[in-house]
């Protein structure tokens, strides 16, 4: 099946291509290429891949609404596929052409793909932050977390993508059905405090900085239209029945 | 509190190279005439622009603590110079190109007599000396730099202060063309300026620097001449300094002008007194791994505590 076919390359695809930062960091470490200040350059490079693959994740959404012309929040919840994964929404009215929606379905399992990458490279970040920077000195840790926000906001970020990622499998997806949608609406909020974290962290506030920020804002500005018009044609409508 | 034995204040190094100031005074003078270069025999002659080079020779191996010199490489390829880049590793390379001469330093104000240098003037009349120093940056790492240079209470008394001079500024070049840094500004206006107190300024430990490891001054390093306060963050230290003036008025430093609750006019370093966004009471030492303890006024204590007696560091910080 082709279908299938393309799937499978996305997958392989997002998967190598999630992993060549990880290969980057060893040739860098390997070589002995870091800056004159190793613990740091580790730590923000670690830092710097998980919000690109939050970012790449966050954008799986709104790419599948502009290839399919339709909004994934309609009803996406009536179709799950037998794996368990919502399906990729069939528009209402004009049907999409037959390749766009082939290329949504093989990307659209990509949010989890690099929500786990996102979680990986959240988790390294932490583990070098404080056990290899701070492991010896714990009460500076405790120091360095506890007045701070750019710390408390990274590591609430954290905290909030625990959840996600364990309950990212197709079983879990199942078992809480509804709620699963909903405990997933914590990676906005962990968006909005990872952008907190960069941004309180740098002496100032870059360009480079400011693109990731506009990014992930950008990300999430674009499903309000999404959502409300979502909200709209589903639930409005439903209680207007019952009524 | 630890006990000060006198030898403590002045490092050991530092009589040492004093006494070979003394005994080897012709071959100094010499020296200084042939090669600009101030104090030393051993001295190579300077080392002029560009990333390349090997360091001189210094006088120890370690600073009064013990602690070891930072490599030449890391000294001179781990620069905050905004004004050429913001990355810390692409200094050397962004700034490699800097013309460093001619180059003259105007030093006015609250003066009798107002004076512009001319690098040349600046090596012939105060000579180097080798002074090993600890840098804290703000962004709380660390280095041991050996610097070349001279107090600059030497060059200000040079132009005699008058009574109304309470605080000296300090500003950089201005130059876009050179500086590509300086195309873009963060709500502050180019070029970088500091201050000290006149007490601060004239205190022994403050060093205009012309050099380090033996060396003349590379331009990330702040080619040809900039300021070393060694118990205060590394911002405080201006680099490629062009203009000194006695003021009456305290100056704003460029990071205070940027984001004043955070950076202040003393910026002294201090573990008890945090970065409002982050905690000052460790360090990484650039060459080593672990943290270190962040030192009150960064090991300086006993030779600076004075100038702030009755203060409260919490707020003037």
């Amino acid at each position: 099946m082709r279908r299938d076919r393309l799937g499978l390359a996305a997958r392989v695809a997002a998967n190598v291509g999630a992993l060549l930062p990880l290969g980057v960091l060893l040739f860098v470490v390997a070589a002995d290429r870091l800056s004159a200040n190793p613990i740091e350059d580790v730590t923000r490079r670690l830092g710097t891949d998980a919000l690109l693959m939050l970012t790449l994740s966050l954008a799986v959404t709104p790419a599948v609404a502009l290839i399919t012309r339709t909004n994934p929040y309609v009803g996406r919840l009536s179709r799950v596929t037998p794996r368990g994964e919502a399906a990729v929404p069939t528009p209402d009215r004009s049907p999409a052409p037959g390749p766009s929606r082939r290329v949504a379905a093989a990307i659209w399992p990509l949010r989890r793909t690099f929500g786990l990458f996102a979680f990986l490279y959240a988790a390294l970040h932490l583990f070098v932050f404080t056990v290899v920077d701070y492991g010896s000195r714990p009460s500076l840790l405790a120091d360095a977390v506890a007045k701070k926000p750019y710390a408390l906001a990274g590591l609430t970020t954290f905290i909030l993508l625990i959840p996600l990622a364990v309950t990212s499998t197709a079983t879990w997806q199942r078992r809480l059905g509804r709620a699963w949608e909903r405990l997933h609406m914590l990676v906005y909020p962990a968006a909005g405090l990872v952008v907190l974290h960069f941004l309180w962290a740098a002496k100032v506030v870059t360009t480079n900085r400011l693109i990731w920020a506009a990014s992930l804002a950008g990300l999430l500005l674009v499903r309000l239209p999404l959502w409300l018009l979502a909200a709209r044609s589903a639930g409005w409508r439903q209680r207007r029945r019952e009524n | 509190m630890r006990d000060i034995d006198p030898r403590e204040i002045t490092p050991e190094h530092l009589f040492l190279s004093r006494r070979s100031f003394i005994t080897g005074t012709a071959a100094i003078a010499a020296g200084a005439l042939l090669a600009g270069c101030g104090l030393g025999q051993s001295k190579q002659p300077p080392g002029t622009g560009g990333t390349a080079g090997t360091p001189g020779s210094v006088t120890s191996p370690t600073d009064e603590l013990g602690d070891k010199l930072t490599s030449y490489q890391d000294v001179t390829h781990y620069n905050n110079f905004y004004e050429f880049t913001m990355s810390k590793e692409g200094v050397a390379e962004a700034a490699k190109d800097f013309k460093t001469s001619p180059w003259t330093v105007k030093v006015d104000g609250l003066v009798q007599q107002p004076r512009t240098f001319a690098m040349e003037e600046i090596y012939r009349m105060f000579p180097d000396e080798e002074r090993i120093y600890r840098m804290r940056c703000v962004e709380a790492w660390s280095m041991v730099i050996p610097w070349l240079g001279s107090p600059l209470n030497k060059i200000l008394t040079e132009v005699k202060p008058t009574a109304e001079a309470k605080y000296v500024r300090f500003e950089a070049l201005l130059d876009p063309k050179q500086m590509p840094g300086q195309k873009d500004d963060f709500g502050v206006s180019w070029p970088y300026v500091e201050g000290l107190r006149l007490d601060e300024a004239m205190h022994d430990l403050t060093l205009l620097s012309t050099g380090l490891y033996g060396k003349r001054l590379l331009p990330q390093n702040g080619a040809p001449l900039r300021l070393v306060v060694p118990w205060k963050y590394g911002f405080k230290s201006i680099k490629s300094i062009v203009r000194i003036s006695l003021v009456a008025e305290r100056p704003v430093s460029y990071w205070t002008g940027y984001a004043p609750r955070e950076y202040g006019f003393y910026a002294n370093v201090n573990p008890n007194v945090d970065h409002p966004r982050w905690s000052q009471k460790s360090e990484r030492r650039i060459g080593e791994s672990g943290r270190r303890d962040t030192l009150m006024f960064n090991g300086y204590e006993d030779e600076v505590a004075q100038l702030y007696k009755g203060m409260d560091l919490t707020r003037d910080f």
